[in-house]
């Protein structure tokens, strides 16, 4: 030891010691200030960010029954599985022990667990039975989400009208599209404070928004119609060797679709795997030349503005030029005597266009419009077609040809629906709709508004035609679809579809039958449409479909038979 | 007094935890009801599904009618009056339904 350092002053040495202590002492006075004051308010946050937890409470999504009360879809709990890759410390192990539990291969989960972020899903709506066992793994790095899954017990059954909806539980067609604000609900939040283990904290912070459940949708449909509508229209379109088809049954007084559907079809729990083409509800979005089934509101015009007498015998050819083309009768005839009720039962085009030359083609325009043509009907449904109805100051020469005899305009089958209901009403046209009303959440029906009407056509001019209507299927074109015990009304159509990248018409045809019963007092309208049958016509392809439908129909609404309208005035009926 | 205070306090803060505990384990279990109702409820509804009703009848070996025999019945003053085969029918339906004389 030097005799420089044994010989320092203590009092040196103290207050050197003293001097690191008082900087040691003051660093930590300031960092105690820095945590205890200036930073303290986010330290607490981030404390209380550890401890309090914000569940969100999912809404759970109305249900839509059918109009009896029966489940079309319902949505069930369900809890997604996620992962944060980040905390997984053995990807391989976690996924194989997950994997059986999903019924999903290891690989696949251990390629998620690869993601590179801290959140990923491993599975989405799984049933809360599965969830359990996953969660009893305790696995670090995973979690469990609260969901909700959307099933559709009767899978196909009213689909296109149903609708379904996306991953994240949104409706993402039909009425689940159309109702998403009311059928989703609100979502609520649950806070609470937990403890490291995942225990609630007594005396902790709590607080609980609850969620509102969506309202039920409670459908016009009828489920077992429906089902036997589906049936009917998938066997005929089968043995027509036709492209597809629509049926719409709808109760004409209160516009209510007690049945609508469309061919091909689609399971509504495996949307996502079916063609795009099969998930458009052809019925309302779709629009096709309704041929002959027009010539109705023809026949309606003349007779609402007594320009044609229903006693008036005409003289039809078989053929009638209008401008450059020659309009055909379906078959070759001599020149025939034929009254308005013998044109519309035995569905002579030249008849139609001679009828509608007199009536012209303002006024004829004018009726297509209030018969609903060239606008939708405003039933509530996504994707509604309006169709196409043409000003007259954009109809061709051969407008008046074609017009009156349903080819160059196009409706949806929903609207050529509406026509006919529109007589069966006595000349009062109803808006369709497919919603009876909703359940709110206190559990009260409310019935939806009733519908809109308006007059088209006076109630005997409407007795008139439904006259012809019964005569046609009594005696003319629609005779497949009589039905024993029952006077039936309707019109056969057969219409060639126009060329998809050219003006011009294809070999290819739509058959339909649109009509309703009891003739003298009408509780069904039924539209049967078929698209591009081998068979070709109406009244061999449609006909026989409408027929299959109404007869159900009848039978399980327990609709009475009714008493005969009187014949209308023919020339043709022996 | 004190100690008393202290005793009383503690007691208060283990109920409130074992309540709290309770209110946890209820919760879960309304949610296992929950799943259960939402299960029996989607089996039901398939269970009555038509195409399932279908295919049980039809393993059951029911067919539809071939033919479904309407009977018309008339009342009188409305509509045509029923011929004698009609009459026929509707005494034929009397008897069945065992109604009036």
């Amino acid at each position: 030891m030097s005799h420089r350092a044994e010989s320092r002053p203590p009092a040196l040495r103290l207050a050197a010691l003293f001097l690191v202590f008082a900087i040691g002492f003051a660093a930590v006075a300031a960092r105690l200030f820095v945590l205890q004051l200036r930073d303290a308010p986010s330290y607490m946050a981030l404390g209380r960010d550890q401890r309090v937890r914000h569940i969100v409470l999912p809404a759970t999504r109305g249900s839509i029954y059918d109009r009896d009360g029966n489940d079309l879809a319902i949505s069930l709990p369900a809890k997604g599985v996620y992962a944060n890759p980040e905390l997984v410390p053995n990807a391989s192990e976690t996924a194989s022990a997950i994997a059986p539990i999903l019924d999903v291969s290891s690989a696949e989960l251990w390629q998620k667990l690869q993601h590179d972020g801290s959140f990923v899903y491993l599975a989405r709506r799984v049933a809360p039975e599965v969830a359990e066992q996953i969660d009893r793994l305790r696995l670090p790095g995973i979690g469990l989400l609260d969901e909700s899954r959307r099933q559709y017990p009767s899978g196909g059954l009213a689909s296109h009208v149903v609708g379904f909806v996306g991953l994240d539980g949104v409706g993402l067609a039909g009425l689940e599209l159309q109702y998403e604000r009311i059928l989703a609900g609100r979502a609520g939040e649950l806070v609470v404070e937990k403890d490291p283990a995942g225990h609630l904290i007594p005396q902790g912070e709590s607080r609980n928004v609850r969620a509102v459940p969506g309202a039920d949708l409670v459908l016009t449909i009828d489920r077992d119609l429906q089902y036997r509508a589906a049936r009917a229209l998938a066997r005929a379109v089968k043995k027509n060797k036709a492209r597809g088809g629509s049926v719409i049954v709808m109760d004409p007084a209160t516009g209510e679709i007690l049945a609508m559907t469309t061919y091909p079809s689609f399971d509504a729990n495996l949307a996502t795997e079916a063609p795009a083409d099969a998930l458009r509800n052809r019925a309302i979005t779709d629009v096709y030349e309704p041929g002959s089934v027009n010539k109705v509101i023809t026949a309606s015009v003349a007779l609402e503005k007594g320009i044609v007498d229903p006693r008036e015998i005409f003289r039809v050819p078989d053929h009638r030029r209008v401008g450059p083309k020659v309009f055909h009768d379906a078959h070759p005839h001599r020149p025939m005597r034929m009254t308005l009720a013998d044109i519309v039962a035995f569905s002579s085009n030249v008849g139609a266009i001679q009828v509608a030359q007199r009536v012209g083609k303002d006024r004829l325009n004018a009726y297509l419009k209030r018969f609903g043509f060239g606008r939708r009907t405003g039933i509530g449904f996504p994707g509604e077609g309006e169709g196409i109805l043409p000003p007259t100051d954009e109809w061709w020469e051969t407008g008046i040809g074609t017009i009156p005899i349903g080819q160059g305009i196009a409706v949806t089958p929903l609207q050529i629906a509406a026509v006919y209901a529109t007589i069966a009403n006595g000349g009062m046209w109803v808006r369709p709709r497919l919603v009876r009303g909703v359940i709110d959440g206190e559990g009260t029906f409310q019935p939806a508004p009733p519908p809109d009407r308006r007059r088209v056509v006076s109630a005997s001019t409407a007795r008139t035609i439904t006259s012809m209507l019964s005569y046609a299927v009594e005696a003319g074109t629609g005779a497949e679809a009589q039905i024993p015990g029952y006077w039936v009304a309707g019109k056969t159509g057969t219409a060639r579809k126009p060329l998809e990248d050219a003006r011009g018409y294809s070999d290819q045809y739509v058959a339909s039958f649109v009509g309703f019963a009891p003739a003298s007092a009408p509780r069904l309208v039924v539209a049967a449409i078929l698209d591009e049958p081998e068979t070709v016509y109406g009244s061999i392809a449609a006909a026989p479909l409408f027929q299959e439908v109404t007869r159900f129909a009848l039978t399980q609404q327990h609709v009475p038979s009714a008493h005969p309208l009187p014949p209308p005035p023919s020339a043709q009926r022996p | 007094m004190v100690a008393a205070t202290v005793v009383g306090l503690v007691s208060a803060q283990a109920l409130v935890a074992q309540e709290s505990f309770r209110i946890a384990d209820l919760s879960a279990e309304a949610d296992r009801l929950e799943a259960s109702y939402g299960r029996l409820r989607l089996e039901v509804a398939e269970l009555s599904a038509p195409d399932r009703i279908v295919d049980a009848a039809r393993k059951a070996g029911l067919v539809l009618p071939e033919e479904v025999e309407m009977l018309r019945l008339f009342a009188v003053g409305r509509g045509p009056q029923p011929s004698a085969a009609a009459t026929d029918s509707v005494l034929a339906l009397k008897g069945v339904l065992g109604g009036e004389r």
